[in-house]
């Protein structure tokens, strides 16, 4: 009986972060879904551009770490798709962790909330649980238009594996970066989305950082993980280094324990 | 078992600031508690370390037998609560934030439509359109509908008119009469002294007088008017206080006994008396 009770108060809960959420929700796939059906509907431009440009030009450039090789539709997607999967993604999903946390304590909606037969972690692992399966949602929503458009431009030049890795990576980074969202959010409870932006972006750019200079600093690649994106390659597409994903697995889950723990003893004056 | 009880309750708040120090009372079913005081004196934090937002720094505070913060679960099972301050989830409707209310309490829908016609409350509009009023309104039906055992309700008629705040006190004493016990906090005295049965006078933090509303009743002040044909050279009578006098008008409270005022007033010469029970607003303001 209290099972069930509480089963339909965790399922309440769930329900009603995805209606707050749906409007915001549907903008943000709406416009990560164009953005990469537009990168993907340019390949054969690009790669028709590619192909008018000078050898030796394409040498400098690639000496200058600027490489154009796509050598077909999956290298294009694993190069260019990155950013819209990876940052945009990120920057969703931070914002709609950051959301099911903070709307409550800014408009004092806790009052109303957390005062019923719930516990404080019941509501914080529903709202989690709530943020993971948009994770899901979001990634499987990505590879299905990612397949499609890539059908529709190359269906000899799509590789399955590479495509399912990079499928893979992404949910396991927004998994990272939405624990470490949840946390800081759970410790902070007010604000703006200061921090949900700010996670990502500065993440993502230490990982281009690291990228470029990866022969002279290599242990940068390891402050970050959106490194692993960067060694995603169409022929060895499960060869990337793992260990920042590990190390930031490891921080993500800490951090989020510690931030649920302190979230049970504090006050909500 | 009591409904709601409170030892030596203490909270300190992180800037140092006193929100309670030693509270104590208990509440028990079928009881209507009035918990009074200015703004700022601690009704809300006791109420808020009630519903396990804060936690005591020492003391006790229990509803139903369990902890409030500790055992907050079980402690919240049977309560229904209205805040001081609202907010919802402004895109929702009225019946879906009951409803959801509902399921978070593992409730039947079965009161919302009586309570919401009963306040006169449009069940399809949004919550983020509602008055002051009406979302006033819209958390009262959330505490009830659950069908409490124990209500807590922090100013619960601010933004009530006239009509709906008779209404709220009808149904109170409905849910009395059923063996709810409820704790009422406000800083509206006549509302205090309308429905409830023992009332706490919170001060600065410190609860300072609980007492039976009919002992509070008994012990009111009289003011006392009355004009005489002959001016008096003065007036010999204990328990007077806050003497006027202009010309033969004669204007004073009284706390003394009653008789002895009969017969004051009988061997004087009147043209005019009044009599009347001094506000309880000025019986409740000797603590402030």
């Amino acid at each position: 009986m209290v099972k069930a009770k509480k089963r339909r108060a965790t399922f309440a809960l769930y329900k009603t972060e995805f209606r707050l959420q749906r409007k915001s929700s549907i903008w943000w796939l709406g416009v990560l879904g164009v953005l990469m059906i537009i990168t993907l509907l340019m390949y054969p431009l690009v790669d028709m551009m590619m192909g008018v440009i000078p050898e030796d030009v394409l040498e400098q450039m690639e000496q200058a770490g600027m490489s154009f090789e796509f050598g077909g539709v999956t290298s294009y997607l694993l190069m260019q798709g990155v950013q819209t999967l990876a940052l945009g993604g990120s920057l969703f999903l931070c914002c709609f962790s950051a959301n099911t946390i903070m709307r409550d304590f800014k408009g004092k909606q806790s009052e109303l909330l957390y005062t019923n037969a719930l516990s404080r972690s019941d509501i914080v692992l529903t709202k989690y649980s709530s943020c993971l399966t948009m994770t899901a949602v979001f990634n499987v929503f990505m590879l299905i238009i990612e397949l499609v458009c890539m059908c529709i431009i190359d269906i000899d030049g799509v590789q399955i594996v590479p495509i399912l890795a990079l499928f893979l990576y992404s949910i396991v980074l927004n998994l990272i970066l939405v624990n470490i969202t949840l946390a800081l959010y759970l410790l902070k409870r007010k604000g703006g989305y200061g921090i949900a932006i700010a996670v990502p972006l500065v993440l993502y750019f230490l990982g281009a950082i690291a990228y470029a200079v990866s022969m002279q600093v290599p242990f940068l690649s390891y402050l970050t993980p959106f490194t692993p994106f960067y060694d995603i390659t169409a022929d060895a597409p499960f060869d990337a280094n793992l260990y920042p994903f590990i190390i930031y697995a490891v921080i993500a889950v800490g951090l989020f324990i510690w931030g649920i723990n302190k979230f049970n003893k504090r006050d909500f004056a | 078992m009591l409904a709601i009880e409170v030892a030596n309750a203490k909270k300190t708040y992180l800037n140092k600031i006193v929100g309670i120090e030693n509270v104590s009372f208990n509440i028990k079913y079928g009881e209507i508690f009035g918990y009074i005081g200015p703004n700022g004196a601690g009704k809300s934090t006791t109420i808020r370390a009630l519903m396990g937002c804060l936690k005591l720094d020492s003391g006790l505070m229990n509803i139903e037998g369990h902890d409030c913060f500790t055992d907050g679960v079980n402690a919240r099972e049977n309560v229904g609560y209205v805040p001081s301050e609202l907010s919802f989830y402004n895109s929702m409707t009225v019946r879906k934030y009951i409803e959801f209310i509902m399921d978070l309490k593992g409730r039947g829908y079965e009161k919302i439509d009586e309570l919401c016609t009963y306040f006169e409350l449009n069940a399809n509009r949004k919550t983020g359109e509602l008055s002051l009023g009406n979302k006033k309104k819209l958390a009262i039906v959330c505490a009830l509908a659950c069908s409490p055992k124990v209500l807590i309700m922090d100013e619960a008629t601010t933004g009530l008119d006239p009509i709906m705040q008779q209404k709220f006190f009808d149904i109170l004493q409905k849910e009395k009469k059923k063996g709810t016990a409820v704790l009422l906090s406000s800083h509206n005295l006549n509302e205090i002294q309308r429905c409830c049965d023992r009332v706490g006078i919170i001060k600065n933090g410190n609860l300072v007088a609980i007492k039976e509303i009919g002992e509070f009743k008994a012990k009111l002040m009289k003011h006392v008017v009355f004009e005489t044909k002959y001016s008096l050279p003065d007036i010999y009578l204990d328990g007077i206080e806050n003497l006027k006098v202009d010309g033969n008008r004669y204007e004073f409270n009284y706390h003394g006994d009653m008789k002895a005022l009969n017969d004051f007033v009988a061997g004087l010469d009147i043209v005019n008396l009044s009599i009347v029970d001094v506000d309880l607003n000025e019986e409740f303001m000797r603590w402030y």
